[in-house]
């Protein structure tokens, strides 16, 4: 796993004297102080990352793969529309929030899945119910928790925000069923949506779940995701996930050369996933919300990491059929799920669970690694792999992990600065002066902005992530390196490997540095691009600094140098 | 593969009907004049290349384009791909060539004057779908696209549509515009997403607007369990359009086992063997859909056509036969003799006053047709106006002016009202035709002389007019395959060139009027809501105020063209009449210098030629049997959409299908 970025924050000293500037005696900054106080005890915990989406496009699956154990319901409608907070604990626990302010209940894990519609004191619990919060000893927990959200509307502005439609359901069977379980709960389409909103603005991050391409009612949610969202969300701190990507095999669209559909041996429903992710990616709407989409196979995520070892018994003697042959009768799924066929030593009916429990490329490809003689264990590793879950976990490291000091400082440098301009506005609506606290914190601010590198490092990224800027594709990889992209550490950011030596790393250094401080010179560059070139030099100057102290200091790695004298910069993290 | 058409219920009869044209112009020979042979000829051509669209509609990624080249058995005709969606319409006929043509609308052009460009069918995907085209860029209108292929050859004509409710309404637009004047749709749901409500509302509108509908439930080959999906999409179907389930068509079909079928076919025709897979083909579902659609077009569209073809057949045996009718009558005695020859020389010189340049009755056509039409005219405008101030209201009232549901609406309105006008200038036409054929033999045959030996063959024309009322847009349909086939022979000439030029235009203006609007929306998007708003109101009614100008110019010139054909037709049968009333004078004249032998003689070999004239008007009215048969199968419920455009269709045939009613037979050529 790469390197992530411990519990403590930097830029934490930040909000440490924003907080001192606030008099916990004056009444007008009571809320301030909260903002604030949240805002630094954020730094220090692990960051909160949302999956969001609508309705049905495997969210719960996504998490399960993620946490790689089926903790989440996805099968009871009740539970669907609930909140749902992943965090790490030794042991798995389950805690419930109430609606009405009572304290949070500690229930046995797994109450809330026996708890039945029947049963008249389980509805009450479960109406009561405003949020779950589970405790699981994953290790993905240690640097994140997850939020498994009930899911996002659509269409905005039209009459249809009442109805199951706005949250994207189309079926109208499911329709039903989804409003008989609303109002068993005594909730409404809106509120669902409005928690998962609520839920997503307090996330640090987000990913983003859609399945099948973007149809309309996900393309709505997704624009109405940019055009709601767009202040909090921005690729930064977001990307995309499309679900299901397993559907693609047996090759249905795709065809050869002659028009008839593709050969299932050599086809990778991944390498189709991606090319929809990417082409979905490529909307100007969608990119402004996030520049990744991973393409993932769920359910074979989950399979790979929970299925009893009991069915790799008929998996095995599945693998006896020549591999051709295999992919002939599975192409055709129907089939091979109902027909009985003497030349397939499994009956029709394991087959079918088979495919339900993994998907048929799940199935065709276990019996591909244990036909190559892989074992159970290393057969599981590579369905995992091949699913994509691993490949999506490091996204979330890397691209969450890493940053995640400067995600946060952005989230509670949003909300500070949201609740003064509140604080200003409801003094001038009552015609009031606005509080001093409110200026001298807005001051604090502004400060911020110059002194700490995170703001500045936060603009170039915005920029970034905008496009339009003047770079080369060199110049934008040294850019997401040097604000942190690949690793917090001194390597990292010069995007070298861990280990490389001290006076490597400071040529390294020294070489940005010279290129940096030479497009800054630039007459012709335009004004944003230049604005970004500033950041990255001073950036590139600040690790060139740490770099040449720690080789003056101490001859050794810059990693493990002098971390507490330059703890704001690299906060000790390393490329170990 | 030319048998497998012959197999189904409408290519059998369609061949028959055809075959019937060779033979009656063999038998009679002698007796047809050469307008009466030219249309004859005409009526047989137009069986031929008559056509039965197809719609083949259904959400975006549901494997249409996939079932269609299964269906015409061409894998990889229509550009399939995983990522790849249609985003246009596109027509597929029998063509004896492959060609494909792109009609192209120009946005920017005042008048919305389109070209067209052909193109190779291996480009087809740059036009067509949405990766080659996104959102249309190349304001592509249609695309027809041409082929040898068999199943094709009997004038079906598949119209490839994108999606419904899909990401883009102007294909819903689209989509929903075809679907007014198409013969059938193929419904395509998928079995891996279970049917949406917008998928419902839209076969609910189409199970009310086409006679034939068959819902295909498709990649069944990717799914563990078929018949509960097939039995859940008939019951939602049932409980949204409240029909009973039994009466719906939803048949589960596997594309990707017909084209293994096909590949297993190659192959082995390739070693030279013929073992193919018949399991296969059995379990893909395709003998079924096949069955449906021939079945549902036998019973439907192609009965029309086929009524027809036989209308002209009887008309051109009863014309034929009439001379002999009356020389039969003219030999019974002198007094007969003496009145034959004075109505029929009443008879010509009237038809000769009727024909000559000046006659009264044409200006007094025109007069009645735009006096008619005056109430079409207006109300075409006044539905604009409604469409307008609806959409102004919905503005007002908060809605956003931009909203695809908004201008959705307003061009199916728009497109609504222009049909409706067309529907009502084909009737009224119809109509004044029928008036003028009536009275024209009025005042040929006085109410106080007794029934007359024979009566005058003016009829109603079948040309044109006579479309299924109920939607009298067959002018419209045939209008698309007509410009294809660079067809349009005598009286059609003038209708059908407008006629496409309409609806190209007009009617797939439709998507040029949510796309301009789109185009406008997406510039502002950034801008402020309230002036965006503003503006986009402001484009819109332009939009608006453009189609509609666009509109009017097609009906005046679908008018002009309406009333031009009209006389013309008039004055073909009337031509025809009197050919058929010169035969006849001429051969009273013979009779009458004729001995009685020859006279016995004459008679005998009168009697003879009147008998054959029976034996073929009873193969055609076999055939007449058959059609109704086929059109009213015992599995297929009866359609409200059906039943009365056949009644309709059958009053306007039987008065007017010329009846000879000869002293010695009376009701012998009555219309079955």
């Amino acid at each position: 796993m790469p390197p992530f970025l411990g519990p403590t924050g930097i830029h934490g000293h930040v909000f440490d004297r924003i907080a001192r500037a606030v008099d916990p005696a004056d009444p007008a900054a009571a809320d301030l102080l909260a903002v604030v106080g949240a805002a630094r005890a954020r730094m220090s915990t692990p960051m909160r990352v949302a999956v969001a989406g609508q309705i049905k496009r495997g969210k719960t699956t996504l998490v399960n793969a993620l946490l790689g154990e089926e903790v989440a319901d996805t099968g009871r409608l009740e539970l669907t529309f609930n909140v749902c907070e992943f965090h790490h604990a030794e042991r798995p626990r389950l805690l419930v929030h109430f609606k009405d302010g009572r304290p949070a209940r500690e229930l046995p894990p797994g109450a809330l899945s026996r708890l039945t519609v029947r049963d008249p004191a389980g509805m009450r619990l479960l109406r009561a119910v405003r949020k779950v919060e589970v405790g699981r000893p994953s290790p993905l927990l240690r640097h994140f928790r997850l939020v498994d959200t009930p899911g996002l509307g659509s269409a905005h502005g039209t009459d249809a925000e009442n109805t199951l439609a706005f949250l994207g359901i189309d079926d109208p069977g499911q329709r039903a069923d989804a409003a008989g379980a609303l109002r068993r709960l005594g909730r409404d389409v809106r509120s669902v949506h409005a928690e998962s909103a609520a839920e997503m603005g307090r996330a640090d991050a987000v990913v983003f779940a859609f399945s099948r391409g973007l149809g309309r009612a996900d393309q709505q949610a997704v624009d109405s995701f940019a055009g709601a969202y767009g202040a909090v969300v921005s690729p930064l701190k977001a990307f995309g996930v499309l679900t299901r990507a397993d559907q693609y095999w047996p090759p249905a669209g795709e065809v050869g050369p002659d028009g008839l559909p593709a050969d299932p041996m050599a086809y990778d429903p991944m390498a189709t996933a991606r090319r929809i992710a990417d082409s979905c990616g490529e909307r100007p709407a969608v990119r402004r919300v996030f520049r990744t989409v991973l393409p993932v196979a769920g359910l074979l995520g989950v399979a790979a990491q929970c299925m009893p070892s009991a069915a790799f018994e008929p998996l095995a003697d599945l693998a006896k059929t020549p591999p051709h042959r295999l992919a002939e009768l599975m192409e055709d799924v129907n089939l091979f799920c109902v027909r009985d066929d003497p030349q397939l030593p499994v009956p029709a009916g394991t087959r079918a669970a088979l495919v339900d429990r993994m998907g048929a490329w799940g199935v065709f490809l276990a019996c591909g690694a244990l036909r190559d003689g892989l074992d159970e264990d290393a057969t599981r590793r590579l369905l995992l792999e091949r699913s994509g879950v691993v490949a999506l976990r490091e996204q979330i490291l890397r691209h969450f992990g890493n940053r995640a000091a400067l995600i946060k400082l952005d989230h509670g440098q949003r909300e500070i600065a949201e609740e003064v301009a509140r604080l200003r506005t409801t003094a001038q609506l009552a015609d009031r002066p606005p509080p001093a606290v409110a200026g001298r914190v807005a001051a604090l601010l502004e400060d911020m902005r110059v002194t700490d590198p995170g703001p500045g490092e936060l603009a170039a990224l915005a920029a970034y992530y905008r496009g339009g800027l003047n770079l080369t594709a060199e110049e934008e990889s040294q850019l997401l390196a040097v604000t942190g992209e690949s690793g917090p550490g001194c390597a990292a950011r010069l995007g070298l490997p861990a280990g490389t030596p001290v006076a490597t790393l400071l040529r390294t250094a020294r070489r940005h540095v010279a290129h940096w401080a030479a497009r800054c010179c630039d007459p012709l560059l335009d004004r944003p691009t230049l604005a970004v070139a500033r950041v990255v030099l001073r950036s590139y100057e600040r690790v060139a600094d740490l770099v040449g102290r720690a080789q003056t200091l101490l001859y050794g790695d810059c990693h493990e140098g002098p971390g507490g004298a330059v703890g704001d910069e690299t906060d000790g993290g390393n490329g170990r | 593969m030319n048998h497998s058409v012959r197999d189904h219920a409408f290519g059998r009869l369609r061949a028959d009907v055809l075959a019937a044209f060779p033979r009656l112009t063999g038998e009679l020979s002698d007796e047809l004049g050469p307008h009466q042979r030219e249309r004859l000829e005409q009526s047989r051509a137009r069986l031929e290349r008559g056509t039965c669209h197809v719609v083949v509609g259904g959400e975006f990624k549901h494997g249409k384009s996939t079932l269609l080249n299964a269906l015409v058995e061409r894998p990889g005709l229509f550009p399939v791909d995983v990522d790849v969606a249609t985003s246009v319409v596109s027509t597929l006929a029998w063509g004896p060539r492959e060609r494909a043509r792109v009609h192209l609308g120009d946005p920017a052009s005042a008048d919305g004057a389109g070209r067209h460009t052909e193109i190779a069918l291996a480009d087809l995907g740059a036009y067509v779908t949405e990766q080659g085209n996104p959102r249309n860029h190349k304001h592509v209108r249609l695309v027809e696209v041409q082929a040898p292929v068999p199943r094709l050859e009997s004038g079906l004509v598949l119209v490839d549509t994108p999606g419904v409710g899909s990401v883009n309404p102007e294909h819903t637009a689209a989509t929903r515009s075809f679907l007014e004047r198409a013969d059938g749709l193929v419904f395509a749901c998928d079995a891996l997403d279970p049917l949406t409500t917008y998928e419902l509302d839209f076969l609910d509108e189409a199970l009310k607007a086409c006679d034939m509908v068959i819902v295909a439930v498709t990649k069944t080959d990717k799914v563990r369990d078929v018949s509960p999906l097939v039995a859940d999409a008939r019951e939602k179907i049932a409980a949204r359009t409240g029909r009973p389930a039994g009466s719906l068509v939803v048949i589960p079909v596997s594309a990707f086992r017909k084209l293994k079928w096909l590949r297993h076919r190659e192959r082995e025709a390739g070693r030279g063997g013929d073992r193919t897979d018949d399991r296969l083909l059995a379990d893909s579902g395709f003998p079924e859909l096949d069955h449906a659609l021939w079945g549902g077009l036998a019973t439907a569209a192609g009965a029309v056509q086929l009524r027809r073809a036989l209308d002209g057949l009887g008309d051109a045996l009863a014309t034929a036969g009439s001379p002999t009718a009356n020389e039969l009558a003219a030999l019974e005695s002198d007094a007969s003799l003496r009145s034959l020859r004075h109505d029929i020389a009443g008879t010509t010189a009237r038809i000769e006053r009727l024909t000559a340049g000046g006659a009264e009755w044409r200006t007094e056509l025109r007069r009645r047709f735009e006096l008619d039409n005056r109430r079409t005219r207006t109300g075409l405008q006044d539905a604009f106006d409604a469409v307008s101030r609806r959409y102004q209201e919905a503005a007002a009232g908060g809605c956003d002016p931009g909203s695809d549901e908004l201008v959705g609406e307003v061009a199916a309105g728009m497109l609504r009202a222009l049909t409706e006008a067309h529907e009502r200038l084909a009737a009224v036409a119809l109509t004044l035709m029928r008036e003028f054929a009536e009275r024209t033999s009025l005042r040929l045959t006085p109410p106080e002389v007794p029934p007359p030996p024979f009566a005058p063959a003016v009829a109603v024309p079948t040309v044109p007019l006579d479309v299924r009322p109920a939607r009298a847009f067959d002018l419209l349909r045939s209008g698309w395959s007509t410009g294809m086939a660079g067809l349009g022979a005598g009286g059609l000439v003038g209708f059908v060139e407008p006629v496409t030029g309409f609806a190209v235009a007009a009617c797939l203006g439709v998507t040029g009027v949510v796309q301009g609007i789109r185009n406008h929306r997406e510039d502002l998007r950034d801008r402020a809501e309230r002036e965006r708003a503003a503006r986009l109101l402001h484009l819109v009614n332009q939009e608006i105020a453009a189609n509609r100008r666009h509109a009017t110019e097609a009906f005046h010139q679908a008018y002009g063209d309406t009333a031009q054909t009209l006389t013309q037709e008039l004055g073909a049968q009337l031509a025809a009449q009197r050919e058929s009333l010169a035969e006849s004078g001429r051969r009273l004249q013979e009779a009458t210098s004729r001995t009685e032998e020859q006279l016995a003689r004459r008679r005998g070999e009168l009697l003879a030629r009147q008998q054959r004239h029976r034996l073929l008007q009873g193969e055609l009215d076999r055939l007449r049997s058959r059609i109704e048969q086929s059109a009213a199968p015992p599995p297929r419920p009866p359609r409200q959409t059906a039943r009365p455009a056949a009644r309709r269709r059958d009053t306007v045939v039987s008065p007017v299908s010329p009846v000879s009613h000869g002293p010695f037979d009376p009701g012998q050529f009555d219309a079955p």
